[in-house]
């Protein structure tokens, strides 16, 4: 009972002391909250985001397979009976074409490249389910009413009752009515160039049709698409059986499995190529707040030195005392978890909001995950045991003398023979002298600031670099190519019919391309793959080879493959490797590896490329030249009769910088962290040591400095800190930039680390404005305090 | 025509805010000390020997009462108005020295003249000067901590006198020194201040000192009674 009452007495002092840290007990608080912050919010908006992904999935019963064929009479596709492991499938239709819009809402041409989806409405659809946001579904009553997926609507202001006029092939549909607008699964997030991993927002407008309005001016239902839903998607034998069913009856080109499906595999890239820059981040934010709780508790505890050493010869044991001081240092954490609970949804938000919204996935269901929550506090008490235990510790072990008369244990600031050399050497305006000398002075607390500053910016400037470089790197991978315009058309073109060219003024150069799925088979491993056929060396398109060598003039039954593709397969340059299409086997060699930024992607001589297609002679697009500026050609070259899509180099580039620039907008609250901790630890710094000083300043004040003289001390103290830090921060940051692009070109792309002082000023520039803020609480405690009473504290002379 | 005394303070009273009311340790004090004079206050601890040395300095203010220093009416200036009183018309130096210990013995002494903005004339070799004078000619790039405590007090009666103010405060100059030392220093303020034609004004507890100036004064109760 009498140790209860005295534990409780000790506790009391203990939570008291800590109170009157205030400003500093806040600093611990706002820093550890923002790691677990960070942690918690930015992976909860990666889980909520691939959440809503899988949620939209299944709310529309996504396809777990898509297998594409040469269209066929729908009578022909195979039923797939006695597969078991197929729960339903449908087939539809897929045709590419373009929209005629009015506004020039598409740079100008009118055109926007669309897909008409036609879909069988005689029985129940199960699969890739349209959710009707707005007008009506589909009837099967009225073939020439249509659904338009929401992003035509959201990018180009098209809604219901508006007749569209879609062009698909030489066939013209004028007079389609809009009927509703819909959400499709499959088309969360859209690309107008499928060998483009890059979601472009409107750029590609879909339209759903009931399939007969196709099979109205064709003569019979064609389908070229089957969508299945698979009782175990992760099947692959019975995967493969599928396929050679439907490869028994009709010409399979490609198949998809979900993974494979260009929202879900740019959503699985991209966020994980995020993921991979937050364990960086997270490192430093721990490190940060354990130096500076570190520090923090460390001062607070020396500066209860007397006073354990009073505790301890009155009688209190080591343990009693120990635990009444971490008592009520875990009351920090009691408040620093709801803090960055709070704050977690600022970066939840922040992120997850600003993401979806840069690639325009529909708006997400953000929520924080609890497990995450719980680790995020569990971090929390870590950090702060650490930081209590060793300076406790270190006060304990003195005995109650030692600690009563400061005889070990005591922080010295004297500048010592080191110092005194190097502070003797510094010129300058006496008030300047001061400062640096004050920094070397207390010289330990000095560099701990300037690491920890230069940690926390060091972060934000490796993520701007590695922004800048990705960015480069892709934007390079375009300036590489030398084409300016890539045309596809409705199908193949016979070599000469390419001077159909002739009749666009300004087109320089004609690079004819093949492009067509095979599936490569190495063993009992096999894949789907986007497969392009083009002129060796002739070329305009560059590819960056990562392994091996590039495709060479006289390489015949070579193939280029996209890395991770190679690496699924267990294929290296040299290897054999065999490509399946349209039912034959060829045996090709892996001339090399290359980096791209979508996976199945893969190259091949132009003339293998038609004998694996069986497309002698012909393309299925172009490379071109143009001595003129590309988007005047646009409208030309719609206006050819065999083209189904234009798309320009600078327009997939603008469409690329766009989205990294509402990306950029995550890295701005990454930097508002990084300042707000560099702050903060100057806050504690600048705290701590010109408390220790107030005296010195107070004697500046006796002998008549004004305030704002002695303000600028402080300052001048602080921007040196910064300065320093600052210079520390940039090999810090390209260090950290480096490894981050190392590991995303291991994960995805190979990517060339890119620097510009933009990338470094845009961190510090900021940092050095706002950082001397940080300082003024204790300017204005110096400046406030009572002379007599604080030359009285007579820490110094 | 009265001429002013240099210092005259009427029925100061300074007092104390404390848990159960308000603690007054000058009570009515009354002073006048003439322009060149060297006084000596007396007392014991806890007397406001040091209240008083801080209110005839400015670094403290009075509850109530008069105190004119140089025809000034310190009591009446606002905080701006005392710093520049500080600047212009006081040096001090303390029982503790509080010299700044990131700057050499030189650099302390020039600070007082950098806070006046007085860098007219060498303002290095007039500190230099009077390290000289006050027998730290050798020293004059030793930092505090290189320096004896008797030494360190020398540099702070140097940083007092480089800007030849009017008034000289010194708060038991010889506390923390030994007494041979001690005697030493009350010589050299002594000596410093006729040099100067200063007024001295050393608060203390040790009766030896005021010996050594041209009067004594004891506080007792709050008020000055002569020693």
């Amino acid at each position: 009972m009498k140790r209860a009452a005295s534990m409780a007495l000790l506790l009391r002092r203990a939570a008291r002391d800590l109170l009157g840290l205030r400003f500093r007990a806040l600093a611990i608080v706002l820093i550890i909250a923002s790691g677990m912050a960070v942690y918690v919010g930015i992976y909860s908006a990666i889980d909520s985001l691939f959440g809503t992904r899988d949620a939209e999935y299944r709310r529309g019963a996504m396809a777990d397979l898509e297998v594409r064929f040469i269209l066929d009479d729908q009578k022909n596709v195979p039923t797939l009976e006695g597969l078991s492991q197929v729960e339903a499938m449908e087939g539809r239709l897929l045709l590419p074409g373009h929209l005629e819009l009015a506004g020039g809402s598409t740079e100008g041409s009118g055109r926007l490249a669309a897909t008409l989806v036609g879909l069988d409405l005689e029985s129940a659809r199960r699969i890739n389910r349209l959710t009707i946001l707005e007008g009506e579904g589909l009837d099967p009553a009225a073939p020439r009413s249509v659904v338009i997926d929401r992003n035509l609507a959201r990018y180009h202001g098209v809604a219901v009752g508006d007749v569209l006029h879609l062009v698909v092939g030489k066939d013209h549909y004028r007079d389609l009515t809009v009927r509703g607008i819909a959400r499709s699964p499959e088309y969360l997030l859209a690309s107008a160039d499928p060998s483009i991993l890059l979601p472009s927002k409107g750029s590609m407008g879909v339209v759903f049709a009931p399939l007969d309005l196709v099979a109205d001016r064709l003569g019979f239902r064609a389908v070229n698409s089957m969508v299945l839903l698979l009782r175990d998607p992760a099947d692959g034998a019975a995967r493969q059986q599928i396929v050679e069913r439907l490869d028994s009856k009709l010409a399979v080109e490609e198949v998809i499995p979900r993974d494979r499906q260009f929202g879900y595999l740019f959503l699985e890239k991209d966020l994980h190529a995020f993921a991979l820059f937050i364990p960086a981040i997270l490192w430093i934010f721990a490190l940060t707040a354990v130096l500076v709780t570190l520090f923090l508790m460390f001062q607070w505890i020396v500066g209860q030195r007397r006073e354990v050493g009073v505790l301890r010869a009155l009688g209190y044991g080591r343990s009693r005392v120990g635990l009444a001081y971490l008592a009520p240092t875990l009351a920090f954490g009691a408040l620093a978890v709801p803090v960055g609970w709070g704050l977690s949804w600022i970066t939840l938000y922040g992120f997850g909001a600003s993401y979806a919204q840069a690639i325009g996935l529909p708006a997400p269901d953000l929520a924080l995950d609890p497990v995450r929550v719980g680790w995020g506090a569990l971090g929390i008490l870590g950090v702060l045991l650490m930081a209590v235990i060793w300076p406790q510790a270190r006060l304990l072990r003195l005995r109650p003398q030692e600690a009563v008369r400061g005889d070990r244990g005591e922080q010295n600031h004297d500048l010592g023979p080191v110092a005194r050399r190097l502070v003797s050497s510094l010129g300058g305006a006496l008030w300047l002298r001061y400062a640096a000398r004050s920094l070397l002075r207390y010289r330990g607390m000095s560099a701990m600031t300037v690491v920890s500053v230069a940690m926390a910016l060091g972060v934000s400037i490796s993520y701007f670099i590695s922004m800048t470089s990705f960015k480069e790197t892709l934007v390079g991978q375009f300036e590489d190519d030398r084409w300016d315009v890539a045309v596809d058309y409705l199908a193949p073109v016979w070599d000469d019919e390419l001077d159909m060219f002739d009749s666009v003024d300004g087109v320089t150069e004609i690079d004819p391309y093949l492009r067509g799925s095979i599936r490569l088979v190495a063993g009992a491993r096999q894949e789907s793959s986007l497969a392009t056929g083009i002129g060796p060396r002739k070329s305009l398109q560059g590819i960056e080879i990562v392994r091996g060598r590039d495709l060479e003039p006289g390489d015949r039954d070579v193939v280029l493959l996209e890395q991770s593709t190679a690496a699924e397969l267990g294929l290296g340059p040299g290897d054999p490797v065999e490509i399946d299409s349209r039912g034959e086997r060829y045996q090709a060699r892996v001339a090399g590896l290359f980096s791209g930024t979508l996976p199945g992607e893969s190259y091949a001589p132009l003339e293998t490329m038609r004998r694996w297609l069986e497309l002698d002679g012909q393309s299925s697009g172009a490379f071109l030249r143009t001595a003129r500026p590309p988007d005047e050609l646009r409208g030309s070259l719609y206006g050819l009769e065999r083209v189904a899509r234009v798309t320009t180099q600078h327009q997939l580039v603008e469409g690329l910088l766009e989205i990294m620039d509402e990306i950029l907008t995550i890295l701005w609250v990454t930097e508002g962290f990084s300042i707000a901790v560099a702050a903060l630890f100057v806050f504690s710094s600048a705290s701590f040591t010109v408390a220790e000083r107030a005296p010195e300043y107070a004697m500046l004040r006796i002998l008549g400095f004004q305030g704002g003289q002695i303000g600028a001390m402080v300052v001048a103290e602080i921007l040196l800190l910064g300065c320093v830090a600052s210079v520390l921060a940039v090999p810090l940051g390209y260090g950290l930039a480096t490894l981050l692009t190392a590991r995303l070109s291991a994960a995805w792309l190979t990517v060339h680390v890119v620097t510009r002082w933009h990338d470094v000023l845009i961190i510090i520039l900021p940092a050095l404005a706002l950082l001397p803020l940080a300082a003024w609480p204790a300017i204005r405690n110096v400046l406030r305090a009572e002379l007599p009473k604080t030359l009285r504290e007579r820490r110094f002379g | 025509m009265d001429e002013q005394p240099f210092i005259q303070a009427t029925g100061l009273e300074k007092a104390f805010p404390e848990a159960d009311g308000r603690l007054a340790v000058l009570r009515g004090l009354d002073l006048s000390i003439e322009a060149g004079e060297r006084v000596t206050v007396l007392g014991v601890s806890g007397t406001g020997k040091s209240t008083l040395l801080n209110i005839l300095g400015g670094i403290d203010r009075a509850s109530s009462g008069t105190l004119l220093v140089d025809g000034r009416r310190v009591t009446d200036l606002d905080d701006r108005e005392l710093t520049l009183y500080r600047r212009e018309i006081a040096g001090f130096v303390f029982q503790f020295f509080n010299l700044l210990p990131s700057l050499t013995a030189v650099e302390n002494v020039m600070t007082a003249l950098e806070a006046a903005g007085d860098d007219d004339g060498d303002p290095r070799g007039r500190s230099l000067g009077l390290l000289e004078a006050v027998g730290l000619a050798g020293k004059a790039d030793k930092f505090p901590e290189q320096l004896s405590g008797g030494e360190q007090q020398r540099v702070a009666i140097a940083r007092a006198l480089v800007k030849r103010p009017p008034l000289i405060l010194a708060d038991e100059p010889t506390g923390n020194l030994d007494p041979a030392t001690g005697e030493t220093i009350v010589d050299l303020l002594v000596e410093q201040a006729a040099a100067t034609g200063a007024t001295l004004v050393i608060v203390t507890h040790d009766p030896q000192i005021g010996r050594r100036t041209d009067r004594a004064l004891a506080l007792r109760d709050g008020r000055l009674v002569a020693s």
